[in-house]
């Protein structure tokens, strides 16, 4: 009776051990080409004791710099930023960095109050994939899936990915059971250049009014900022595509004014950053590359210390040492992608 | 002996989840090889626009299209937020062709809206920019679908969408359907 139990046992150990493997190997590790769907889960490898916490879409992660702020302004910041990040997963985001820490500021790109229900499985599956389990990841997934998912497809996720056979790669076999640096503090690096031009100008709209869901999480995320004393602070990054219309800028505006949120809108900005679109972008106008993302830093970090009030927290022991240390893998890639790119080494 | 049995069934189970699942189909029908003919792609719409005589049915290749067209007068590329490929925007004399990439196949792109941007142009039931809501349904019946001062007619994989302002159409404009572009 008891050799049954063993044997049985055994078979049962064996069986999970082999799905938990083909999990493990299956599932993207955003290691290589879509290096975004990684930036969620590197939060929590960090130290948790950051002044500023970014949060939104890749208008966030490829716009600014966190080195650059720590550098010129002594800004402990960091950004949780995600490809087409929802605004229902930002306020998610924000619920779960709470679960470690408070910072002094939260800043939200708005581009996705354009949304009121979630556009694509993969670019949830890019958010939510990286998060930790806990009462708030449940409540991400089940505000994000689409009418199509399953709940269990994102427990278990090899029921997803069992498909992924043929597009295997090493990356797949090297990271299965661990994974590589791809960000900066949640910053995207890019060094090359490509000029805006033509960019398409906006369509007419049947209706420029946000939907109710994405005002629901705009309202939460601004009720959840107050009760912790967080001061939010609403952006728009200076990204020409898609279209950012002037209607749904007043409606941020009037928003803004009504909670007394600051909000700054980076197209606007132009002359105050210096930023120039032939230059200062890497995809035609969409996101900034490093030029960009450093001179917007330097107009943000300065606006945080003068006008929020910020600390300089150069000087303390422990955090000199870490952004060192993040300082040096930053210059590290810089020149990798100067060269990579062949771009002659600023400076 | 059983115990190897479930085992073995397991994994058989696990084996054939992976294996299963099959490709994603298509998205679109296929055009002509690029010869400077006309093209002939295939519909699944009856709401096609011509262009220069040019059929551009939504969630057809672009590629023939483009050979016969020529050079457009601007080109814009969105890099999509993180996917492979890019969102590309044609813009012709009194046209605007975006299209979507085939993730599975480099270089594959297909048309994902046409829109009219002034009334040199018209659709071929004879709709273009300052038409009224009466020449509207005159032309496409009055099943459509009303949000706020847009009608939107859906047939196939096309939806056409006419917005109005003040009793005049300023934007037409056909849109593909199709599970991939959300």
């Amino acid at each position: 009776m008891k050799k049954t139990w063993v044997k049985t046992g055994l078979s049962a150990v064996i069986v999970l051990s082999s799905l938990f493997l083909l999990q493990r190997l299956l599932t993207p590790k955003y290691v290589d080409d879509v290096v975004e769907g990684a930036f969620v889960a590197e939060y929590y490898q960090e130290e948790k004791d950051h002044d500023v916490i970014f949060i939104g879409d890749c208008e966030v992660y490829e716009n600014f710099s966190p080195v650059a702020l720590w550098q010129d302004y002594g800004l402990n910041t960091y950004i949780r930023g995600s490809a087409e990040q929802y605004i229902w997963q930002s306020y998610y985001l924000l619920e779960d960095t709470l679960r470690y820490e408070t910072p002094q500021a939260v800043v939200f790109n708005i581009q996705s109050l354009q949304f009121d229900e979630s556009q694509r499985e993969a670019y949830n599956r890019m958010t939510l994939e990286g998060m930790e389990w806990s009462p708030v990841k449940v409540k991400a997934i089940l505000a994000s899936m689409k009418p199509s998912e399953h709940f269990l497809d994102y427990v278990f996720p090899l029921l997803r990915y069992h498909s992924r056979w043929s597009e295997l790669s090493a990356a797949d076999v090297q990271y299965m059971f661990s994974t590589k640096q791809v960000s900066h503090n949640g910053y995207y690096m890019r060094v090359d250049v490509r000029p805006a031009e033509n960019v398409p100008a906006g369509k007419p709209l049947a209706d420029y009014s946000f939907g109710e869901n994405a005002w629901k999480y705009l309202e939460k995320m601004t009720a959840l900022c107050k009760e912790k004393g967080i001061q939010l602070i609403l952006i728009k990054a200076p990204s020409l595509y898609p279209y950012w219309y002037p209607e749904w800028d007043r409606q941020v505006q009037n928003y803004a004014e009504e909670q007394g949120l600051p909000y700054l809108n980076f197209l606007e900005l132009q002359e105050e950053t210096g930023i120039d679109y032939a230059t200062d972008t890497y995809d035609g106008g969409l996101h900034m590359n490093l030029s960009g993302a450093e001179k917007l830093s330097a107009y943000f970090g300065r606006y945080l210390r003068e006008e929020i009030g910020l600390p300089d927290r150069r000087g303390e022991a422990g955090l000199d040492a870490r952004w060192a240390e993040k300082a040096a893998a930053y210059e590290a890639e810089k020149l990798a992608q100067y060269e990579y790119y062949g771009i002659e080494k600023e400076n | 002996m059983k115990q190897v049995y479930t085992l073995a069934l397991a994994l058989l189970l696990a084996l054939s989840l992976a294996a299963c699942g099959g490709k994603e189909a298509d998205a679109a029908g296929s055009g002509d090889s690029g010869t400077t003919d006309i093209p002939s792609p295939k519909a699944n719409s009856e709401f096609v626009f011509v262009y220069q005589d040019c059929p551009l049915p939504m969630n057809a290749e672009i590629g023939p299209m483009l050979a016969f067209l020529g050079e457009p007068d601007s080109y814009f590329e969105a890099a999509s937020c993180a996917f492979d490929g890019l969102d590309k925007t044609y813009t012709y004399s009194g046209i605007e062709i975006l299209t979507y990439p085939d993730e599975s196949k480099e270089g594959v792109d297909y048309i994902s809206s046409v829109r009219l941007l002034d009334n040199s142009v018209s659709t071929p039931e004879g709709i273009t920019i300052g038409s009224t809501p009466e020449e509207v349904t005159a032309a496409y019946g009055e099943n459509y679908e009303e949000h706020g001062q847009q009608y939107t007619y859906e047939n196939g994989d096309a939806l056409l969408s006419i917005l109005f302002q003040d009793g005049k159409a300023v934007s037409v404009e056909y849109t593909a359907v199709n599970d991939l572009l959300g």
